[in-house]
């Protein structure tokens, strides 16, 4: 599972469990993510800062003034021969999705690009069970895989100067959603009306890595009463 | 009785800092903080504080007025500044404590020779915190306020101090060899091209003006990647040093991005990193590779410099 361990400066270590983006490989890194928070709040060690799971890596950062490298080799020795329980339960959220054209800006010219009906588009969103890999790039932001090969996209190449807060972004094999307005090069197919980051909540991000995603088609109608709800209310 | 104090102009960068937040860069939040901690932490014993925290500034600081009450504080960086006391204006000195009564006045100038600088107040300031910690960021909304910039006229109110005695420093932080910075071997050093990597270690790169608290954009000789530009996505550190396709090397500061697509040459030791991050614009910086050894030892090393700084504290 682990292939290799190396040194990250003098305060952090990188866990590599291999070279290609696949939920297969993820689901490792995830698993060790999982394990290590697990081990690390029952036994409460300390000097460990971040630790950070991305496509095919894991970080661990430590305060050199409190622990130091060893002692993090020998809690990765702790889950390196761990069985890998994949079935651990995934957090599975549905999240609601308008895709009117006011809404899904590039949808028509990704219909040019990938040779489909702007619905056929829409329909392979809807059929995918997207799987959050990691966040990253601000807070709350999910990448999230795999897409249908047929809705391959590329960036834009002159990026947005700004994206609104909601936006559901697509570009090659990934399917993102903005927490916050931002400037960005991914092609934008929908928008939906839920806050993905609170920084007032305990769990501020309402995707985190490893979770499994689903969206569902609503009206307009029904995202102006969400959206209200959530952004409106709440200041 | 609370202390109350108004920032009559509030720089041109202050933000409110402590130590940061951690176990939060899974979610997109790195760690953050204030990017040259020691002297927040100099900054904290002077005034005598248990929890440390400090109004940090960059280059042109601000000037703060106390509307009630009396306050220890002190300044630390390389600071020229003033105050008024009593309706008298005199110059004021870094490393030492003041007291200060209504309506007198702290003019913050500017950093000199370096870019960041720390007001420290005696007291706890009435904010929540978010995710445990006060430091602001204003880039990703993070932080008390929506981890803004002080604005013009903010008025923020702390538990006073009922201290009346002043403190300075014997000793102080000093400031050799600052241009020299000592780097790790990074993650995808061997990407690098050998021709290229010597140039690295052996020519002065320039620090550009477009660098902030996130990023610090060097130029110089262009570093020759033999493998690729791209990598998959992986966790940054603060001191990470990556490559795009340029060739113009990037070195992550405290407010870095949580993941990042580009190789990264080395890491620079954290023993220099306080040094590194208070080069202003246009400084050259020269790059020496060390060991792991090395680097733990220097960092042990400067920890118990700062703490012998800071059990040099004397009643003025």
């Amino acid at each position: 599972m682990i292939k290799n361990v190396f040194e990250y400066g003098d305060q952090a270590v990188l866990i590599d469990f291999g070279d290609e983006i696949k939920k297969e490989i993820n689901q490792n890194v995830i698993f060790v993510f999982k394990k290590l928070k697990q081990i690390i709040s029952e036994n409460n060690i300390v000097g460990i800062e971040n630790i950070t799971p991305s496509y095919n890596k894991l970080a661990i950062q430590f305060d050199l003034g409190k622990t130091d490298i060893t002692n993090i080799f020998k809690l990765i020795d702790q889950v390196k021969n761990e069985k890998v329980e994949i079935n651990f339960n995934p957090n599975k959220i549905e999240i609601p999705i308008n895709y009117d054209l006011d809404f899904g800006i590039d949808l028509e010219r990704l219909s040019k690009i990938t040779k489909l009906e702007t619905n056929e588009i829409i329909e392979s969103h809807l059929r995918t069970n997207f799987y959050v890999y990691m966040l990253g790039f601000m807070p709350g932001f999910p990448y999230m895989g795999d897409l249908d090969p047929k809705l391959y996209s590329k960036r834009l190449e002159t990026p947005r100067v700004e994206i609104a807060e909601g936006s559901v972004i697509i570009v090659e094999q990934f399917c993102a959603i903005y927490p916050y307005k931002s400037p960005g090069g991914w092609n934008i197919i929908g928008k939906t009306p839920l806050k993905l980051f609170n920084q007032s909540q305990k769990n501020p991000s309402l995707i985190n890595p490893g979770d499994e995603i689903i969206f569902k088609n609503i009206s307009k109608t029904e995202f102006q009463k969400i959206w209200k709800k959530n952004y409106e209310n709440q200041n | 009785m609370k202390t109350k104090i108004k920032f009559i102009k509030p720089g041109i960068l202050t933000t409110l800092q402590d130590y940061g937040r951690v176990s939060l860069q899974d979610i997109g939040i790195s760690k953050g903080g204030a990017a040259n901690p020691s002297l927040m932490e100099i900054g904290n014993a002077l005034v005598e504080n248990k929890d440390v925290w400090s109004f940090e500034f960059i280059l042109s600081g601000p000037t703060i007025e106390i509307l009630s009450s009396s306050t220890s504080i002190s300044i630390t960086g390389n600071v020229d500044f003033h105050l008024i006391r009593s309706g008298k204006k005199e110059i004021g000195s870094c490393y030492r404590t003041y007291i200060l009564k209504e309506k007198d006045q702290i003019i913050i100038n500017r950093t000199i020779d370096s870019v960041y600088g720390y007001i420290s107040f005696s007291g706890n300031i009435d904010l929540d915190k978010v995710f445990k910690s006060l430091s602001c960021n204003p880039r990703s909304k993070i932080g008390p306020r929506d981890g803004q910039k002080i604005r013009e006229n903010e008025i923020f109110e702390m538990s006073s101090s009922m201290t009346d005695q002043e403190f300075k420093l014997d000793r102080i932080p000093e400031n050799k060899n600052k241009n020299k910075v000592r780097l790790l071997e990074g993650p995808q050093f061997h990407f690098f091209e050998n021709k290229s990597v010597k140039r690295f270690f052996n020519t002065p790169y320039e620090i550009t003006t477009t660098s902030d608290k996130m990023g610090m954009r060097l130029m110089g000789c262009k570093i020759e990647n033999q493998l690729t530009a791209n990598i998959k996505s992986e966790a940054i550190i603060k001191g990470a040093i990556q490559v795009p396709a340029d060739g113009q090397p990037i070195i992550l500061l405290t407010d870095h991005q949580t993941i990042g697509g580009y190789p990264k040459i080395a890491v620079v030791a954290s023993a220099d990193f306080e040094n590194l991050i208070q080069l202003p614009p246009k400084s050259k910086i020269e790059f020496k590779k060390i060991n792991l050894r090395e680097a733990k030892i220097s960092y042990m090393l400067k920890q118990e410099t700062i703490k012998n700084i800071i059990k040099s504290k004397v009643k003025i």
